[in-house]
C-alpha cells in the first residue's frame, strides 16, 4: 500500500511524541506482536502480492513507544516485511493483520470487534476479559511476566490458524462468543 | 643395558622376530582404537546434532516468548535420555534463559555460550547450536553429553588389545625360539669351530653341515676352507722339515744374522766350517769369524750394501776359525725382507773353499808349466820340421838329375844301339824307362806337396767354377779317348790362394777322372750348396768309390786303396789335397762306398 511521505512523517513525529517512555513491558510486548506474525498463518488473500508486508496496526494510545518499529526493523517473516500504522480511532481503521487495541479504547472493544468481524486480522490487546470478549490475544501480567491468552475460536473465526506450538504457551481461552 | 650388537645371535633373532610381530600388532592395534573412537565421535557427533535441532525447534517459541518455565519443560524430555546430563537455553542477550541438569551431572555452564559446533573432553561431549525463528537466531542450545559410554567401550577394546598383545607376543616368542634354531644353530657351530681353528689351531674342527640352503653352503665352504688350510699347514710343515733337515745336512753353511750382525742361525756345516758350535755361535757378532781388519776393508761395504738392498750377494773372502786358521769362504748372501718391505736379517750360504783354491791354484801352475813345455816343444817341431822339408825338398830335387840321366841314356840305349840288344834286352830296358818315369812321377808329386807346405798364401776372390772347368778340359785334353759327364755348377766364388786352389782341383778332378775309368756311365760334379749357413763345396763321381773304412787313410800321403794294377797313382794327390785345405784353414772328408762313388766336400772359410 503506497503511502504519501507527509503522512508518513506525521506518522513518524505522532510516535516520537508517543514514545517518550517506553515501559519495559511494551519492549516485551512489541517483541511478542512481532512473534506471534511466525506463529499465525494468514490466508493469502489478504496479502495483495507474495512480498507485501504484514501490517502492524496500534488502535489509540501507543503504549510501545519506539519499541515497536525498534523489534521490526530490517525484519522479515516468510519473506515479507513489516509496516506498522497507527490509527487514533476506529475511524481511521484501515486493514491490518495484527491490529494492536490500546487500552484508551476498552469501552469501544465491542464495536471495534463488531467493525472488524470476520476480517483476517489477529486481535491483540492487555485489556482484562478481551479474549473473553471475543478478543484473540490477551497480555496479562503474571508475577512480573508477560503471559497472554489466545482465544483460538476468535482467531479461526477471523479465518487465522495459530500453531499449536503458540498455543502451548498461552492459556487458552474456551469462550463461545455469543 | 647390552647393546644389541653385543648380543648373541640367538636373543638377536628372538628380539627381531618377536619385537616385529609385536610392534606390527601394537599398531594394528592402537589404528583400530584410533579408528574405533573417531567413529564413536561420529556417530556420537550425528546423534548430539539431531537431539540439539531438535530441542532447538521445540524450545524456539519458549524463546521467543520469554516462558522459561516452558524451556525448561522441554529441556525436561532429556531425563529420558542416559547420555546427556545437562542442557542450556540461552537467550539472544547471552543470559542463561533455562537448563537441566541430571543430579549428577557435575556441569557448570558457562556464564555466555561457547560458540557452535561439537567439543569433545575425555569425559564430555557439548554440543552447542544457536536457536533460530523464522530464520533468526534468537538463543543457543548447550547440550552435554557424558562420554562414559564411549570410554567403557574404549577400555574393552583396549584390554582386548592388550589381550591379544600378550597372547600374539608369547606365541611370537614360542615360534621364534623354535624358528631362529634354524639359523642360530648353524653360525654358533661355525663359531665354534671357527674359536677351535683360531684359539688352537685345531683345523680338523669342522662344522655341521645342514641342508642346501644359504647357511648350508656357508658351511660347506667354511668347511671346505678348512680343509684346504689343513692341507696346507701339512704341507707347510713338511716343507719346513724338508727345508730344515736340508740346511742341516747340506755340505754348505747356513747362517742367519740379524741386522745387528748377530748370529741367529747357524747349522752343523757352519760348525764344521768354522769350528763354533751353534750354542757359541747363537748372539756372537760377525766378528767371531771375520778379523778386523778384512772387515774395514771388504766385509762392512757388502753388509751396508745388503741392508740397503743394493747387492753383495756373493763374494769371496778370507775367515777366521775357531782353531785361528786361515780359511777362504764364498759367500752368498741374502737380505729377508718383512712384509713392509723392511730387511729384518740376513742369510748366508757359505762354503769353505780352502781347499780347492789351493787345489785350483795348484792346478793353474801346473797348466802354465805344461802349456810352457808344449812351446817349447812345438818350436823344436817346428824347426824339425821345416830341416825336413828343406831336405826332402832338396833330395827330391837333386834326385831328378840323376833320374834324368837315367831316363834319358836309356832312351838313347833303345833308339841307338836297339840292333846290339835282343828282346829280353829291349824288355828290361823299357822297364828301367818305365820306372824312372814312374819315380818322376813321385818326385813331382812331392815336390808339389813340398811346395803346397812352403809357398805363402795370397788369399784372393778366385772363380772356383773356372778353375774346375780349366782343369776338366785339361783331363780331356790329355785322355781324349774317355767320354765323362762332367757337371759344375756356374759362378761358385771363393776366398783363397788362386794357384793352391788350382791345384786342389786338378788333384780332386783327375782323382775323379781316373777311378771312373773302368765305370760305363762316368760322371763327375762339382756342387756348391749352403747348409746352416755354410758354403759347402763337393766333388762327386760314380767310381770305384772305397771302403768307409778306411776313409781316415785316404788323405795320408803314399797310401793307397787300390793297387797300383787297378788304378796308377803316387798316393799323393790327396794329401796334397788335404793340405792346401788345411792352409786355408778349412775342412775336408769323403763319403764313399765299394762301387759306389766317391763325395769330397770341402769347406772354405769366408774371406
Amino acid at each position: 500500500m503506497p503511502l504519501s511521505t507527509p503522512l508518513l512523517l506525521t506518522a513518524v513525529l505522532a510516535l516520537h511524541a508517543a514514545s517518550a517512555a517506553p515501559t519495559p513491558a511494551g519492549e516485551v510486548k512489541a517483541v511478542f506482536l512481532f512473534n506471534f506474525t511466525k506463529f499465525v498463518e494468514w490466508p493469502s488473500a489478504s496479502f495483495p502480492a507474495p512480498s507485501s508486508p504484514i501490517i502492524i496496526g496500534v488502535l489509540g494510545a501507543d503504549p510501545f513507544g519506539g519499541a515497536l518499529e525498534q523489534t521490526v526493523a530490517g525484519e522479515t517473516v516468510n519473506g515479507r516485511p513489516l509496516t506498522i500504522k497507527r490509527f487514533k480511532s476506529l475511524e481511521e481503521l484501515a486493514p491490518c493483520h495484527i491490529l494492536f487495541i490500546s487500552a484508551s479504547q476498552e469501552e469501544r472493544v465491542p464495536e471495534i470487534l463488531r467493525r472488524l468481524g470476520r476480517s483476517e486480522t489477529l486481535t491483540v490487546a492487555d485489556i482484562d476479559g478481551f479474549a473473553m470478549r471475543g478478543g484473540a490475544i490477551q497480555f496479562r501480567a503474571d508475577s512480573g511476566r508477560i503471559r497472554f491468552e489466545i482465544s483460538r475460536e476468535a482467531a479461526e473465526r477471523a479465518g487465522l490458524r495459530v500453531s499449536a506450538r503458540l498455543l502451548s504457551l498461552a492459556s487458552v481461552v474456551r469462550k463461545r462468543i455469543p | 643395558m647390552t647393546r644389541f650388537a653385543d648380543m648373541p645371535l640367538k636373543w638377536k633373532l628372538l628380539v627381531v622376530i618377536t619385537g616385529t610381530s609385536v610392534l606390527a600388532l601394537a599398531l594394528a592395534c592402537a589404528g583400530f582404537i584410533a579408528y574405533e573412537l573417531a567413529a564413536y565421535r561420529g556417530r556420537a557427533g550425528r546423534d548430539m546434532d539431531l537431539r540439539a535441532a531438535m530441542l532447538a525447534a521445540g524450545g524456539a517459541p519458549a524463546l521467543a516468548f520469554r516462558d522459561e518455565k516452558d524451556a525448561e519443560e522441554t529441556l525436561a524430555v532429556l531425563k529420558v535420555d542416559p547420555h546427556v546430563i545437562a542442557a542450556q537455553f540461552y537467550a539472544s542477550d547471552g543470559a542463561i534463559f533455562a537448563s537441566y541438569a541430571r543430579a549428577d551431572a557435575r556441569d557448570e555452564p558457562p556464564p555466555r555460550p561457547e560458540s557452535d559446533g561439537q567439543r569433545f573432553s575425555w569425559d564430555r561431549q557439548t554440543t552447542v547450536r544457536g536457536v533460530a525463528l523464522a530464520g533468526r537466531r534468537i538463543g543457543t542450545l548447550r547440550l552435554v553429553r557424558d562420554l562414559g559410554e564411549m570410554r567403557r567401550s574404549l577400555a574393552a577394546v583396549l584390554a582386548i588389545s592388550l589381550a591379544l598383545l600378550l597372547v600374539s607376543s608369547l606365541a611370537a616368542l614360542a615360534i621364534a625360539a623354535r624358528t631362529q634354531r634354524g639359523i642360530s644353530e648353524p653360525i654358533l657351530d661355525l663359531t665354534r669351530a671357527a674359536k677351535a681353528n683360531a684359539e688352537r689351531g685345531d683345523y680338523s674342527a669342522r662344522a655341521r653341515a645342514r641342508g642346501g640352503a644359504e647357511l648350508g653352503i656357508l658351511v660347506a665352504a667354511f668347511n671346505e676352507m678348512l680343509d684346504q688350510i689343513q692341507r696346507r699347514d701339512a704341507a707347510l710343515h713338511d716343507s719346513q722339515q724338508r727345508l730344515a733337515l736340508l740346511v742341516e745336512s747340506t755340505p754348505l753353511g747356513v747362517i742367519v744374522w740379524g741386522t745387528d750382525q748377530r748370529v741367529l742361525e747357524w747349522n752343523m756345516s757352519a760348525e764344521r766350517i768354522f769350528g763354533w758350535s751353534a750354542e757359541e755361535a747363537k748372539g756372537r757378532t760377525a766378528d767371531l769369524i771375520i778379523s778386523a781388519p778384512v772387515w774395514e776393508s771388504r766385509v762392512k761395504t757388502v753388509w751396508e750394501n745388503l741392508l740397503a738392498r743394493r747387492g753383495g750377494t756373493r763374494f769371496t773372502n778370507e775367515n777366521v776359525a775357531k782353531d785361528g786358521r786361515t780359511i777362504v769362504c764364498d759367500w752368498y748372501n741374502a737380505p729377508l725382507i718383512g712384509p713392509e718391505g723392511k730387511v729384518f736379517a740376513v742369510a748366508s750360504i757359505v762354503e769353505d773353499i780352502t781347499d780347492r783354491k789351493r787345489v785350483q791354484d795348484e792346478l793353474q801352475s801346473l797348466t802354465a808349466q805344461l802349456e810352457r813345455r808344449v812351446t817349447e816343444r812345438t818350436a823344436e817341431l817346428l824347426t824339425l820340421n821345416k830341416e825336413l822339408e828343406a831336405f826332402s825338398y832338396s833330395v827330391s830335387h837333386d834326385l831328378r838329375a840323376p833320374l834324368r840321366a837315367i831316363n834319358g841314356f836309356s832312351s838313347l840305349l833303345l833308339v841307338k844301339k836297339a840292333e846290339h840288344l835282343d828282346a829280353e834286352g829291349k824288355d828290361y830296358l823299357a822297364r828301367v824307362a818305365e820306372a824312372a818315369r814312374h819315380m818322376a812321377e813321385i818326385i813331382d808329386d812331392l815336390l808339389n806337396l813340398a811346395r803346397v807346405t812352403r809357398s805363402t798364401m795370397q788369399p784372393a776372390s778366385v772363380d772356383l767354377s773356372a778353375l774346375a772347368r780349366d782343369a776338366a778340359d785339361d783331363l780331356q785334353a790329355l785322355h781324349p779317348e774317355r767320354l765323362v759327364d762332367v757337371f759344375i755348377d756356374e759362378g761358385v766364388r771363393v776366398t783363397g790362394d788362386a794357384n793352391l786352389l788350382r791345384l786342389l782341383l786338378e788333384n780332386l778332378l783327375s782323382n775323379a777322372w781316373k777311378f771312373t775309368s773302368l765305370t760305363t756311365a762316368p760322371r763327375i760334379e762339382v756342387r756348391s750348396r749352403v747348409e746352416s749357413g755354410r758354403r759347402i763345396l763337393s766333388v762327386r763321381d760314380n767310381g770305384a768309390g772305397f771302403d768307409p773304412a778306411f776313409a781316415d787313410k785316404l788323405f795320408k800321403p803314399f797310401s793307397r786303396l787300390h793297387s797300383e794294377a787297378e788304378f796308377a797313382g803316387t798316393g799323393v794327390g790327396l794329401a796334397t789335397v788335404s793340405r792346401i785345405i788345411e792352409r786355408h784353414g778349412g775342412r775336408i772328408w769323403a763319403e764313399g762306398a765299394v762301387g759306389k762313388g766317391a763325395v769330397f766336400h770341402f769347406i772354405l772359410p769366408e774371406s
